[in-house]
């Protein structure tokens, strides 16, 4: 399986569980409810985000170069992410902060869908794009407790 | 892409956010909050569970018979979860409650890990496997 084909996957998850919250934003849910269902989908999210920073992102680099402007924007996308979501657990969530979140991670879903994902596709081959994906592999670490380990790996 | 390998995808991150759900009955969270977080659990288990899954099952059944024990037991995991949503739909959430979904849905995604696709991946065809992979409902984008 081709690492953008898992990620698409992984996103497909989010999205769904991303209009889930917003309906439970709608329903006037308390803020420990939303706090709750937004640090579920986060903390999936920020693993999912570690795998694109730390495997694909530096394989693009060395594909098509380090200024390329699409790579600096998604980096930011990152940032910007985990900075909404650290604000939401400091200051507590309300309706407002929460679709504001689920917002930006949709629409940075959908920029690595139609335009990150098309270019690792045009420009790293098949068998690099799976060799980032080994599920039997990370399976092996995940199950002895190293998952940590795994993470950090990288492409080598 | 084969749907074995989709249904991995999947089952990882809801693997992950059921030890999320654990920790928090750990830490006390009120029957509200681990029912939201239940209910955002299930939906993402809704495109595997309606669509994804039944494909696999029903080719397994073409080769195997519908009586095959795994294909059996599968259905009994999809009917145990059903009663336990049911019940937290009926009559809301608490600790045991969350646990129960916690165990049963992770014990569903284990056996399906351990037994259904590498059952899938004998029996059914590479070519098979990638269509059914195309024809699920498409992922990501929004709409």
């Amino acid at each position: 399986m081709k690492i953008t084909d898992r990620l698409k996957v992984e996103h497909g998850i989010f999205l769904h569980q991303l209009r889930m919250l917003e309906g439970l934003v709608r329903e006037g849910a308390e803020p420990p409810v939303l706090l709750a269902v937004l640090e579920t989908i986060a903390a999936a999210e920020q693993r999912h985000a570690a795998i694109e920073d730390r495997v694909l992102y530096p394989a693009l680099v060395r594909a098509v170069g380090p200024s390329y402007p699409l790579l600096a924007q998604l980096a930011a996308d990152h940032a910007l992410i985990r900075q909404m979501s650290d604000a939401i657990r400091a200051k507590g969530a309300d309706g407002p902060s929460v679709c504001q979140y689920a917002a930006a991670l949709r629409k940075h879903m959908e920029s690595e869908i139609h335009a990150l994902f098309v270019v690792a596709e045009e420009f790293l081959g098949e068998a690099e794009l799976e060799a980032m994906c080994d599920w039997d592999a990370e399976h092996v670490f995940e199950e002895a407790g190293q998952g940590a380990v795994w993470a950090q790996r990288g492409l080598r | 892409m084969r749907i074995t390998d989709k249904l991995r995808a999947q089952n990882d991150v809801v693997l992950q956010q059921l030890r999320h759900l654990d920790q928090m009955i750990d830490d006390g969270a009120s029957g509200d909050v681990l029912g939201g977080v239940v209910a955002t659990i299930a939906a993402a288990e809704e495109d595997h569970a309606a669509v994804d899954e039944p494909l696999l099952v029903a080719a397994l059944s073409r080769v195997l018979g519908r009586g095959y024990p795994v294909l059996r037991e599968m259905a009994q995991d999809h009917r145990h979860l059903r009663r336990v949503m049911a019940q937290i739909g009926s009559e809301g959430c608490d600790a045991l409650q969350a646990r129960v979904f916690v165990e049963v849905l992770r014990s569903h995604l284990e056996r399906e890990e351990r037994d259904l696709l590498p059952l899938v991946e004998r029996w059914v065809a590479e070519a098979t496997l990638s269509a059914m992979a195309d024809e699920c409902v498409p992922v990501g984008c929004g709409h």
